[in-house]
């Protein structure tokens, strides 16, 4: 097990590797030269050469990404080119607000969507099966932003008892946040709940077909019992891989949700970063939050061989 | 030509003796009759009849269209829906209904063509690595595994604000995305064939990998990569209006929803017709294609090969 873990470890530190060289390749080396890409129509010679300066972008690329590479891991990640203010703190600072908004949607999300999958999988093709499953399909079916928009339209607008923006800073007090926080994470425990509720439901399903739980069943256990115990370990086990993809989905939900919203996360500053041509700024986001998806699927690995006694790693 | 027909012979077919190589299926015939259980699936045939008519309307939008879709009314911005705008008018007094038509021309011909380059590059790996296995599955695997470790909007995201988005670009984009998940289904689809006897008997028969790969694996995996496809189409569509919406895809002044919701959404407290129809109208496009795809895969894939 312990052998498992450190490979398993190895393994993510290679992808992660990879990563950072595949941002780095594809927003620096693969354009030929970043400076023209950023000016674009209003490149002369003179502010091109500043910009490539600045950029230091005389440099090999090799060279370059090595120091980028280092920078990253010593905490120096540069600046803005936009913004003027050192990329660390700023993104550190938006990966603790867009944490909260993950962690609230994943924590309220993925029991909700495990409970839903559970009661339409046990009464697979009753009118409760029906209904559930129906609305989680149509769940999938609608885009973030229009979920967003219309929280926005019918509670903000119409009925006025929520916040249309949910600019939090610093100094408000708990009632205000949380107020502004509920649109975005329902919002985006609505997508998560879909996904795991479908998966959760063809899983049961299919376990409560299987020989062994009409063995429970025939020997008289309650059903209580031949759920939670017998049907439920075995179900919940290709739910958990659906779920580490989810937070994929999650962090892409974010970058939609956080400029509907106005929230200021990490999603925001990507696209900020995205509408600004802000190189740097958008090389340590994505690199931070494709860490944070690679962080989710190795946890969810863990959890995946603790529940499951009998599987083998080669 | 007055003799009984067999029970199981179709009319017009043939109507010489048998013969198992003159009566074997051809692979279309055989997937046209699996289809014909749709009749039995009531949803699916109206999904099906809603995609249809969102085709029609991406082929004949523009001559339906009650206005051209750029034609500005001066005179008539953001009005509500009415007699003579159904769906109301917008910002610039452009008629809502005739670009919520229009735009399922350009929503339905960026997926469907970014789905087209990924399927076949998904295809191509796919049959690659599960064929072949050893070292190149190794390395085309670990690949797919490393595109995949980007949450999907993201890396879009990363390679659209580099190279700028235009129409190419976001084929490109979303193709690359969206590959490695066909990649993988087509592997193990591959994985499953490449055992069978079949095969081998080709391979004695001296048949090259390319002919083995094309005309003995790839007709019996299609079931799968068919339904692989659609589901896929539709996270297409869904990945292509998000960036429409983050003013990423589909440049103005085109009607593709995404960027309509994302422009209406300033005025949507006093024009909410604006954004609700071009959002109703993407929200039923991907529930039809999701509803079409899932009933796709119990008829082509789930009930097996009885």
């Amino acid at each position: 097990m312990v052998i498992f873990l450190l490979r398993r470890l190895a393994f993510m530190l290679a992808t992660l590797l990879f990563i950072s060289l595949l941002i780095f390749v594809v927003t620096e080396v693969l354009p030929g030269d970043v400076a023209t890409a950023i000016l674009g129509r209003r490149a002369t010679v003179e502010n091109l050469a500043a910009l490539r300066e600045q950029l230091g972008l005389e440099r090999p690329a090799t060279t370059r990404y090595v120091d980028w590479l280092t920078g990253m891991l010593r905490g120096d990640w540069g600046d803005s080119l936009t913004l003027k203010v050192p990329i660390y703190p700023l993104v550190t600072e938006r990966l603790g607000n867009s944490l909260i908004l993950a962690t609230l949607a994943f924590v309220i999300g993925v029991p909700l969507g495990l409970f839903l999958g559970i009661i339409a999988g046990l009464m697979q093709d009753s009118w409760v099966d029906h209904l559930i499953s129906g609305s989680l399909l149509a769940l999938i079916s609608i885009p973030e932003f229009v979920l967003a928009t219309t929280g926005i339209m019918v509670f903000a607008y119409q009925f006025q008892i929520l916040p249309a923006t949910s600019t939090i800073e610093a100094n408000m007090n708990w009632q205000t946040v949380l107020l502004a926080l509920i649109l975005p994470t329902t919002t985006l425990v609505l997508g998560m709940l879909a996904h795991v509720g479908r998966m959760m439901r063809t899983s049961i399903a299919e376990v409560m077909h299987s020989q062994y739980i009409r063995t429970a069943t025939l020997k008289g256990l309650k059903m209580r019992v031949v759920v939670l115990r017998h049907a439920l370990p075995n179900a919940l086990l290709p739910t958990i891989s659906v779920i580490a993809l989810e937070v994929g989905y999650l962090l892409g939900g974010i970058v939609v949700i956080e400029n509907v919203f106005a929230y200021p996360g990490l999603g925001r500053l990507m696209l900020r970063g995205v509408t600004n041509q802000d190189l740097p700024l958008l090389q340590a986001v994505t690199l931070i939050m494709t860490f944070a998806f690679m962080l989710a699927n190795f946890l969810a690995d863990m959890v995946y061989m603790m529940l499951n006694p009998r599987i083998r790693y080669e | 030509m007055q003799e009984p027909t067999p029970t199981f012979a179709v009319k017009g077919v043939s109507t010489q003796p048998d013969n198992i190589t003159q009566n074997r299926p051809t692979q279309l015939s055989f997937l046209l009759r699996r289809m014909l259980k749709l009749r039995q699936h009531p949803a699916g045939l109206l999904a099906l009849v809603f995609i249809v008519l969102y085709l029609f309307l991406a082929i004949f939008g523009e001559q339906i269209a009650p206005y051209p879709y750029t034609q500005q009314h001066y005179t008539d911005t953001l009005k509500p829906p009415s007699i003579t705008y159904w769906f109301g008018t917008d910002q610039f007094g452009r008629d809502v209904l005739s670009r919520v038509i229009v735009g399922s021309r350009d929503v339905l011909l960026l997926a469907f063509s970014a789905i087209s380059f990924s399927g076949l590059l998904g295809l191509f790996i796919g049959l690659l690595a599960g064929y072949y296995g050893g070292l190149l599955d190794e390395l085309l695997m670990r690949l797919m595994d490393i595109i995949m470790s980007f949450p999907a909007l993201l890396l879009a995201l990363l390679i659209l604000s580099v190279y700028g988005s235009n129409f190419f670009n976001l084929i490109l984009t979303l193709g690359i995305v969206f590959a490695p998940f066909i990649a993988r289904v087509v592997r193990s689809a591959v994985l499953d064939v490449r055992s069978l006897e079949y095969i081998d008997a080709a391979r004695l028969r001296g048949e090259g990998d390319f002919y083995i790969m094309t005309q003995e694996i790839l007709p019996n995996i299609i079931p799968v990569v068919i339904v692989e496809f659609s589901l896929n189409f539709s996270y297409t569509i869904l990945a292509g209006a998000s960036l429409g919406f983050l003013g990423l895809g589909v440049q103005p002044p085109s009607p593709d929803w995404g960027l309509q919701v994302n422009e209406g959404s300033l005025y949507a407290l006093i024009a909410p017709w604006v954004v609700i129809f071009p959002s109703i109208a993407i929200s039923i496009l991907v529930l039809s294609i999701n509803v079409f795809a899932d009933i796709l895969g119990r008829i082509l894939v789930g009930e097996g090969e009885s």
